[in-house]
């Protein structure tokens, strides 16, 4: 014979894949409006960065200057794939300008002050057409050409007078090193640490809220459903524990939101990897990094994380439970839930503006066991080297789920389940059923 | 002595909100009877059935089901009985024979047994093809017909229908009535009903029970209390004991 629990998590899996208030509502309108907002976003990042780099474009060139290096630097932007187009004043290329880059006028002695010795101008006249992120990018490409052309002839000017370049142009320079921890890390730029730093302290959490958020709303849901669907009664005199009735929602929640939680987390990946694309990649440097920022954190701390991680998402899911049970419909359940996953998500942003590392190890060991937010913390107190209070953080979200649960347990075994609530409103509803039937 | 499959005594129900629903009821039931609960809207009929179906706990008083005590072991009890609630409902998003199939999984010994269930209650639900569509496009009376017949497929020891034709037509509460009587001799299941309706309770009840305000004020089979009460119908009998207002 099938298990009472399997036939439960069965019927749980099949409503909340059939049933459009929980599917549209949670899952397919979450999941397609971040993919495409991450998508959007992705997409247009990349574009934008890309159309800034990619070289070329149109150029309004007014020559006022007629000299040699005007010459030169005419001749420099055609090399560089710019289309020029000549003017002979500025009002007339102002009126012209439409879709070109920039208009860039030479002034009258922009050669001479070269071939002098002294420093030259150019003017860039530069139109604002929008705030659209493109727009704003290949505004500064003129600049990187102007940049290069500049580097080019003073390197030019230097081998001449037989100076190194380098030298010249930084005759100080630095390296970065990083300490963590007992750790040093030689020639590494801080921002290869920042990285595996943000997932330790910031997208873990992040996540775990989420799936927290996700598994109280199903829950809470699921159970309401019973009630919305006068189903309840005829549940609780079926020969299914209370226990195994409370489980198999539980399960098939946790199920569907770590499917949940995985596509966000595939879509979130998938963006970052995007963005990251763009930039210089330097694995060996930062698998350096994160071995190292390892060793100082204390190998604890992931595990830790992971712990609290799960202790903080059973608190939640008994919170949703239990509120579940005053609830009479689908609606009051996911405004409920809502009550939970707000100050959740709020909490863990409260905890990334929250500087404990200057605390007392007594301080963060008090402050160790506020739910929800000690998350966030434990980065920081493997920073400080606090394990006391990394356990605490483990072990109170634990001791807070366990007594949650317990008392969700001790109220779904009583008749509670089913007396209990928050809003009068089926009362009314009875009552005018009796009329009916009188 | 024929065997008790109901005993009830002394029960007593207050609610959180501290409303006395029951007060001291009592009355039994014996193997293979159908009885009735009758009596006036708030009488406590609900309630009765609630706490003999496990969802209630009772406040004082015992209520036995095969002589298991519904407050100490309600698992056992839960093994014996099915429970028509009032105001059933069916989960809209399945099919007629998925919610069959749902219930049956909780009782069949083996996948055979459970075709077997899910085979006689579509014929008991008379629902023909319509059973393969979602339960949210079925009528009132086809979904009482087949909550009916998901209670009397298990073959329960103890069947407890509260009001089981209310809100429905003349055609579909004969049918259900029909269905409750074949099937409660062809099963051999004792059957426990409230009912509003006098006419469903002559036709299917042995014996019945009348309530009023938490206690039972007279019990008998149906000729019983007519003659009792010098009555012509159960209708006068129950207006003769709780009294109703001369129009
Ligand atoms: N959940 C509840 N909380 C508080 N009081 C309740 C609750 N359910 C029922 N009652 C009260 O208990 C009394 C008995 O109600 P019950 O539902 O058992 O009556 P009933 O005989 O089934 O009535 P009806 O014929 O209208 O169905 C009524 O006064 C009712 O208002
Ligand atoms: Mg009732």
């Amino acid at each position: 014979m099938r298990s009472a629990f399997l036939t439960m998590f069965i019927k749980e899996i099949k409503s909340i894949i059939r049933d459009p208030k929980i599917l549209i509502t949670m899952i397919i309108v979450p999941i397609v409006l971040t993919g495409l907002m991450y998508g959007i976003m992705g997409a247009m990042t990349t574009q934008a960065v890309k159309q800034a780099m990619k070289p070329g474009g149109e150029i309004l060139l007014v020559d006022l200057d007629h000299g040699y290096w005007a010459e030169n630097f005419t001749n420099y932007l055609a090399s560089h794939k710019y289309t020029v187009i000549k003017y002979n004043d500025i009002d007339s290329a102002i009126k012209n300008y439409d879709t070109a880059l920039c208009i860039l006028v030479i002034p009258k002695g922009f050669s001479e002050n070269l071939t002098r010795g002294y420093r030259a101008y150019l003017k860039i006249y530069y139109k604002i057409r929008g705030i659209s992120f493109t727009s704003m990018m290949t505004g500064y490409k003129i600049y990187g050409v102007i940049g290069q052309y500049s580097d080019m002839i003073s390197k030019h000017i230097l081998e001449k007078a037989g100076l190194s370049p380098e030298y010249v142009s930084s005759p100080v320079n630095s390296t970065s090193n990083i300490v963590i921890g007992n750790t040093i890390i030689k020639n590494i730029d801080p921002s290869q640490v920042t990285g595996p730093l943000l997932i330790l302290g910031l997208f873990i959490p992040l996540i775990i809220g989420l799936l927290a958020g996700f598994v109280a709303q199903l829950s809470a849901t699921s159970i309401a459903v019973e009630k919305e669907e006068k189903m309840l009664e005829t549940l609780l005199t079926l020969p299914l524990s209370r226990f195994s009735l409370i489980a198999a929602k539980v399960a098939a929640a946790f199920i569907v939101s770590l499917i949940g939680g995985g596509a966000y987390f595939v879509i979130m990946a998938w963006y970052f990897s995007q963005i990251s694309s763009l930039g210089p990649a330097n694995n060996n440097a930062s698998s350096i990094a994160l071995s190292a920022l390892m060793k100082a954190v204390g190998i604890q701390t992931p595990i830790l994380l992971i712990v609290a991680g799960f202790g903080t998402l059973f608190l939640a899911l008994g919170i949703a439970i239990l509120l579940a049970m005053f609830v009479d419909d689908v609606r009051s359940a996911q405004i409920i839930s809502g009550y939970i996953i707000a100050p959740l998500m709020l909490s863990i942003f409260i905890g990334l503006f929250l500087d404990i590392t200057s605390m007392s190890p007594i301080q963060q060991t008090a402050i160790a066991v506020i739910p929800f937010v000690n998350l966030v913390f434990i980065l920081n107190l493997g920073l400080t080297g606090n394990v006391t209070a990394q356990l605490v953080v483990a072990f109170s979200s634990w001791a807070y789920a366990i007594i949650v649960l317990y008392v969700a347990s001790r109220i779904i075994g009583t008749e509670k389940i089913f007396t209990m609530k928050l809003f009068k409103r089926k009362r009314r509803t009875s009552y005018s059923f009796h009329l009916l039937t009188r | 002595m024929p065997t008790l499959v109901v005993e009830v005594n002394d029960l007593q129900k207050v609610y959180p909100g501290g409303k006395k629903a029951l007060k001291g009821l009592s009355f039994t039931v014996r193997e293979r009877e159908i009885y009735g609960l009758i009596g006036p809207n708030g009488a406590g009929k609900t309630t009765t059935l609630r706490i003999l179906a496990t969802i209630l706990e009772p406040t004082s008083g015992t209520a036995r089901i095969y002589g298991y005590d519904v407050k100490s072991e309600p698992e056992k009890v839960r093994r014996l009985i099915a429970y028509l609630p009032e105001e059933a409902g069916a989960y809209k998003y399945l099919t007629g024979l998925e919610f069959l199939d749902f219930i049956a999984s909780f009782y069949a010994e083996d996948e055979q047994a459970k075709r077997k269930m899910i085979q006689e209650a579509w014929k008991i639900s008379g629902l023909g093809i319509r059973i393969k569509d979602k339960i949210k496009t079925y009528s009132k009376g086809m979904l009482r017909r087949l909550l009916i017949a998901k209670t009397l497929m298990i073959h329960p020891k103890l069947a407890i229908l509260d009001e089981p034709t209310s809100g429905l037509d003349v055609i579909n509460s004969t049918r259900i009535r029909r269905i409750i009587k074949k099937y409660a001799k062809e099963y051999g299941v004792t059957v426990l009903l409230s009912s509003h309706n006098m006419l469903e309770v002559e036709y299917l009840c042995d014996r019945v029970g009348i309530i009023h305000e938490g206690r039972v004020v007279a019990e008998g089979s149906p000729a019983e209390l007519k003659k009792k009460y010098e009555a012509e119908n159960l209708e006068d009998v129950f207006t003769k004991i709780v009294g109703g207002e001369e129009i």
